[in-house]
This record gives structure tokens, C-alpha cells and sequence, in this order.
């Protein structure tokens, strides 16, 4: 079994979902530790949401295992977990105030409690000169601030985000990132699921990458990264570089040139060649891949 | 975990109660019936002409032109002219309403002519007929002229003489079940709308996604039948202020006879009660379950409103139900689900149903509901996030047993 050594969250066995003919989940497998950020990833259509929604007990499995907090889902469990589905859930004719205290409360707290906690939150989110007015008259925006407000307000021990930074600014983006890095810090395990990589790169400690129902990635952020690496160095050199044995492709940017390795190519070999030419260098690195780019490798290309 | 229950309850009647489209429905029914009550008031007080009406008596037979007293609340007064151009002029001058002629040889052609300018109203020529009719039987005795100007009085009891009908027809008592279970019927129309926009709205913007990841499918099923049952029973106080107000203004300020003698039975209420009770949650279940069948608000307030219309089909068979109460065709009905409380309000109009096929009808219809209950968690269950997709029949025939697998908890 892939995962930590170590009392999890989340776990996810083998798991199978299929609706009618589609499969939609074929055979997915990880593990989600205590205080952990963890990156749900995958091209549209790839599983995630399936996943989600099985985990949360709104579809029953096929096949595999699924544990929650423990054991299976249970409905003492659902006042534990904070949800945010991708496409927003908030009552539109209603004035947001009441629409999140009404929700909050299905969650466990009291009104009190949950105006309460509100007021701090909708301050910070910026929504307090808001909550007369009714949730179809905020922007996109505002409603998502609202509901992931809704989602963290009863302090849930699992928080599942399904693409948090969707329809937010730079300033507001900023503003959940350091709410879901406070959430970690304090012990929160949080499930999130997105397409903007350079978030998960921000954000996540661990990651699953699923393709067409199936887990393909799944591991810490940097043994991915390392195990994408060695087919590229970056150098920066005083003057031209000579030609290399066992380089593809010499890409210039700034002052620095990006050298695609043939996979059989050694790059300690061409650090050592590079010195005997007696070429001066300021750098020289192995190039880490961006995770957008190991999405579109291991995606589109079905390199694992 | 049960206070969800009644938060959810709350909620849904907090939503649609204190909206205006809910206060428009709420007092649409009243103004439509006080509407139609202030046409024929309206009608009734335009038609009204206190003037005398008129008669030459050509045949020499009206010996008196005062009819009995106590007859008529408003009795028209008779004038004698002794030409018919005297009489004439009178209409003319808009002293009288109108004049009768009658001819010398009336006693053998009964031949009567009556002259107006405008027609006069109905119960002017009545009281001149009855007026007639005593003349022609001046000479029996008083108390026969009275009798005779009343006119045939049928009355029709049944056997064991708990109901009654007065040929001048149906007293107000007698047709209060079929009332009740008339805005029973509309109590759920309305509602069924609500239910049915509440559900697909909260599929539609996936408000229903976050609520049951905090709240189990039977919580949520419960808390919104109890939050329609709510809204209904506000509609039915609402209606009953609306009706008792209808009563004591019909009956005090406008003399209604009708409703002075409106003696409220409460047995057969409480017989339409107990079939209706079960029904409404039966039929409740079942929209709740077309709500998550349905792709779109539009669809669903279609058939929701459909399947109401089925439980009003026993008027169509009101004159049978009204010539046989106790015939095989108004027994059977009274035991159908969605006929059942039409047939059975419709029935104690004329008799009174026996109490074990009540008990028997309330008991089918409680299997029912409970059977419906089941079947809404069902499809709840089946149809939960497909979006924008309509959940077949036979899926919900098919996938009965895997729905058992997922079960539906509380």
C-alpha cells in the first residue's frame, strides 16, 4: 500500500466507480495524512470529483475501500468535514448572512456560534458590508469567499476543496492560500483539488495525479519533480557553449541556456565535458520540471 | 442530528412562506371566491327595484293584493290600475316596474301579458304569480293560502336520517366536507409547486451537494415533507380565518340565511381528515421524488401539477357518487389512493360513509404513504447529483437493489 506510516485521514484503496457503461473511476489508491495539504490532480473528466463525492459518501463505491477520519463514513463524521463542491452551493434568494448561518448550523453549531465565528470571518473576507444583500447579487467571487468561509467555519478536522482559487483575484487568492496554510498549521488535513499547478506547487505537500480513473502519479511534490529531472540541465557560462555529445536541444533564455539531455545521456557527463573544454561556469544545474509540465508528460505523453 | 430535521423543516417553510409569491397564492383563493360572492352581490343589488308592480285585472280575480306575511323577506308591493292606460302611465312615470294584463277570459285561457319598460327582477314576477295563486283560492282558508304559496317542499332524508336536503337545496353544513377536501386539493396544488421549485432549484445551483455532505438523504426527505406540511397547515388556517370571516359577514351584516344555520359537523371533517392526512403525505412523497427525477423546475411543476389534477378526477363522476353514496363504484374509489378523500368528501354530502371503510381507507392510504416515503428515499438516492440528466423509470425499477446497498439513512 502507497502512504505514510502513520495514523491517516484519508485512505483510499483500490477504489472502482462506474456509472452505467462509464467508468469513471477505475482503480484509484492513496492516502491522506493528519495536518497535511494533499493535491488532488487530474485532467477534466479524469475521476477527481467521483473520488470526492464516494469519499463523502454521495455514491457508494464499486469496488475498493475508502476509510474517513478513521473508518467508514459515518453521519457523526459529516460535522467533521468542511466540503466545498466546484460548482458553488448557496441558496441565491436568500440574504447571505442567513443562507450561511442556516448551512452552518446543518454542520453542527448554534446560530450564536455560528454568527459568531461569521463575524471574524466575513471581516477578514471582506464580505461584512455584505451579508444583507442576497447571494445572487455577489460577484462570483464574493460567493466563493462565502463558501469557503461556509466550508472551514465549524472547524472540521477534514476540509475537501474542489478548485478553490477558480473565480478569485491575486489579493483573495493570497487571502485562501494563507487561510489553508493557518488551517495546516493548526492541525486541519485538507484534500484539494485543481488545475492550477503552480498553487499545488505552493500549497500541497503530497499529491495524486489521476488519468482517466486511474491513480499515475502519487508521492511527495519533490520525489516527483526528481523522478521527472535528469533530462535537462541549466547552465550559465561566460561565452558560447561548444557543441555536446548527447544533447538534443540548446534553448537560450536570459543568460542562461536550458540543455535537453538524450535520455541515455549522463548529466555529470556533460558537467565534465564542459570543464575540459575549459568553459567558464557560474551555473550549472539539473533542471527541475514545473509540475504543469509533468502533468502534460505524464497526461498527454503517458510517461509515468 | 434530529434538530437538522427541524431546521431543514424551518428553513423550507421560512423560504416559501415569507415570500410574496406565497402571499399572493395564500390570498388568491379567498379574493377569487369573495370576487365571484361580490359579482353576484353586485348583480343582485343592481337588479333591486322597490317600486310596486302593477296589474289590471281584466277577469275580475284579484280580490286581494297583499300576499300572507312571513313569506317573502322582501316582498313586492301590488298596485291596482283599472285601465291599461292608467297603468300605462304609472310605467311611465316610473312608479311601477312593470304591469300585468289579465284578459276578461283568463279563468278559461290562463292568458297573461306583462308590459315593462325593463324587465323586472325575478322574484317580482314569483311574488306575482304567488300573489295570484291566492286569489284564486280566496275562498279556502288562510293557512292553505299560505301553504300553497310556499310552494311543493320536498325533503330527502336518508334512512337513518342523519342527512337531509331541502328542495331549495344543499344546506351549508351538509357541503362543508366537499369545501374542505376541494381546498385540501388546492392546499396541495399550491404546495406541490413550491416542493417541486425548492427541489430542482437546489439541484440546479448544487445547494443540495453541500446539504447532504452535512445532513443524511432521510433527514433531508423528512425535514422537507414536515417543512410542506407546515406551509400547508398555514394555507388551511389562513383559508379557515378567511371562510369563518365569510360566514359571520355572510350571516351578520348580510342576513344570509344560508350561512345563519351554518352548524358546523365535525365528523365528517374529521373522516375526510384521516384519509386526507395520509394522502397529502403519499402525494408529498411523490413529488418529492418526481422533484429528483426531474432535469428542470419547468418539467417537474408540469407533472406536479398533473399528478394533483388525477386526485380530482372523482368530479367527474359526481353525479354517480351523487345518485349511489354507497354504490360499488363510490366504495371502491373511496379506497384508491389519490381518489380516496374527493370520494369520500363528496360522499358524506349525501350520506354518511360507515366508519369502517373510513378506518379501512385510512389504513390503505397510510400503506401508501409509507410505501411513497420509501420509494422518494429511493429515487433521492438514485437520482442525487445528476445533474441536468433525468433519472429513467426503469432505473428506478433496475437499481432497487443497489439503492438497498446504499441505503438511505437517518
Amino acid at each position: 500500500m502507497k502512504g505514510k506510516e502513520k495514523v491517516n485521514t484519508l485512505e483510499v484503496n483500490n477504489l472502482a466507480k462506474a456509472f452505467g457503461e462509464v467508468k469513471a473511476v477505475r482503480d484509484v489508491t492513496f492516502s491522506v495524512g493528519k495536518g497535511e495539504i494533499f493535491g488532488l490532480l487530474g485532467p477534466n473528466g479524469a475521476g477527481k470529483t467521483t473520488t470526492i463525492r464516494v469519499l463523502l459518501d454521495l455514491f457508494k463505491a464499486d469496488a475498493g475501500d475508502v476509510a474517513v477520519l478513521g473508518g467508514p463514513m459515518t453521519e457523526e463524521k459529516k460535522q467533521r468535514i468542511g466540503y466545498m463542491p466546484e460548482e458553488r452551493g448557496l441558496y441565491q434568494d436568500i440574504p447571505l448572512m442567513r443562507c450561511l448561518v442556516y448551512l452552518a448550523t446543518l454542520k453542527g453549531l448554534s446560530p450564536a456560534e455560528a454568527h459568531r465565528g461569521l463575524e471574524t470571518y466575513l471581516e477578514r473576507f471582506d464580505l461584512a458590508d455584505h451579508t444583507q444583500k442576497k447571494v445572487g447579487e455577489l460577484s462570483k467571487g464574493m460567493q466563493q469567499k462565502a463558501q469557503i468561509i461556509l466550508t472551514i467555519l465549524h472547524k472540521p478536522e477534514l476540509v475537501i476543496i474542489d478548485e478553490p482559487f477558480a473565480a478569485l483575484d491575486p489579493i483573495n487568492t493570497r487571502l485562501v492560500k494563507d487561510v489553508i496554510r493557518e488551517l495546516r498549521d493548526e492541525g486541519t488535513t485538507i484534500l484539494m483539488s485543481t488545475h492550477q499547478m503552480h498553487q499545488v506547487e505552493e500549497l500541497c505537500d503530497r499529491i495524486v495525479l489521476i488519468d482517466e480513473g486511474v491513480d499515475v502519479l502519487y508521492g511527495t511534490l519533490t520525489a516527483i519533480r526528481e523522478r521527472f529531472s535528469g533530462h535537462a540541465i541549466v547552465v550559465q557560462a561566460g561565452g558560447d557553449l561548444p557543441d555536446l555529445a548527447g544533447v538534443l536541444q540548446a534553448d537560450r533564455s536570459n543568460h542562461e541556456v536550458k540543455l535537453l539531455l538524450e535520455e541515455k545521456t549522463d548529466p555529470q557527463l556533460v558537467l565534465q565535458e564542459l570543464l575540459a573544454q575549459g568553459v567558464s561556469l557560474s551555473k550549472f544545474e539539473i533542471a527541475v520540471p514545473t509540475l504543469d509540465e509533468i502533468f502534460i508528460k505524464v497526461v498527454q505523453e503517458g510517461v509515468e | 442530528m434530529t434538530s437538522n430535521v427541524w431546521r431543514i423543516a424551518r428553513e423550507e417553510f421560512r423560504r416559501n412562506v415569507f415570500r410574496k409569491s406565497f402571499i399572493l397564492v395564500l390570498l388568491s383563493l379567498p379574493l377569487m371566491v369573495g370576487l365571484n360572492i361580490g359579482i353576484v352581490m353586485l348583480m343582485n343589488y343592481l337588479e333591486k327595484d322597490t317600486r310596486p308592480i302593477g296589474y289590471v285585472d281584466h277577469a275580475g280575480v284579484m280580490l286581494v293584493n297583499i300576499l300572507p306575511p312571513d313569506v317573502y323577506d322582501e316582498p313586492v308591493q301590488f298596485l291596482a290600475f283599472k285601465t291599461e292606460d292608467e297603468a300605462e302611465k304609472a310605467l311611465m312615470a316610473e312608479e311601477i316596474q312593470a304591469f300585468y294584463i289579465l284578459s276578461p277570459e283568463y279563468l278559461q285561457t290562463r292568458e297573461i301579458r306583462l308590459i315593462y319598460v325593463e324587465e323586472p327582477a325575478s322574484k317580482a314576477t314569483r311574488q306575482f304569480y304567488d300573489l295570484l295563486r291566492v286569489n284564486l283560492l280566496s275562498d279556502v282558508e288562510p293557512e292553505i293560502q299560505v301553504r300553497i304559496a310556499d310552494g311543493t317542499e320536498f325533503l330527502t332524508r336518508t334512512p337513518d336520517g342523519r342527512r337531509s336536503f331541502p328542495s331549495s337545496g344543499p344546506t351549508f353544513q351538509s357541503v362543508v366536507p366537499f369545501f374542505v377536501g376541494m381546498a385540501l386539493m388546492m392546499m396541495l396544488l399550491m404546495s406541490a409547486g413550491f416542493l417541486l421549485e425548492g427541489m430542482v432549484k437546489e439541484r440546479e445551483n448544487r445547494t443540495l451537494e453541500v446539504i447532504v455532505t452535512s445532513t443524511s438523504p432521510g433527514q433531508l426527505v423528512t425535514g422537507k415533507v414536515l417543512g410542506i406540511l407546515g406551509i400547508s397547515f398555514t394555507q388551511l388556517v389562513a383559508w379557515a380565518i378567511f371562510g369563518l370571516a365569510a360566514v359571520w359577514l355572510g350571516s351578520n351584516t348580510f342576513d344570509l340565511t344560508w350561512f345563519q344555520d351554518a352548524n358546523l359537523e365535525w365528523e365528517p371533517l374529521l373522516k375526510v381528515a384521516a384519509i386526507g392526512l395520509p394522502n397529502f403525505v403519499m402525494i408529498s412523497a411523490l413529488l418529492f421524488a418526481l422533484g429528483c427525477i426531474m432535469a428542470t423546475g419547468q418539467e417537474a411543476q408540469q407533472i406536479g401539477g398533473l399528478s394533483v389534477l388525477i386526485s380530482m378526477l372523482p368530479l367527474l363522476a359526481i353525479v354517480k357518487i351523487g345518485n349511489e353514496p354507497n354504490g360499488v363504484l363510490a366504495v371502491i374509489l373511496s379506497m384508491v389512493p389519490f381518489f380516496s378523500m374527493m370520494t369520500v368528501a363528496l360522499r358524506e354530502v349525501f350520506v354518511v360513509v360507515p366508519v369502517w371503510q373510513i378506518i379501512l381507507s385510512a389504513g390503505i392510504q397510510t400503506l401508501f404513504a409509507i410505501a411513497a416515503i420509501w420509494l422518494a428515499g429511493r429515487v433521492f438516492r438514485l437520482s442525487l447529483l445528476r445533474y441536468g440528466k433525468r433519472l429513467r423509470f426503469r432505473e428506478i425499477l433496475t437499481r432497487v437493489e443497489a439503492a438497498k446497498t446504499a441505503g438511505v439513512r437517518s
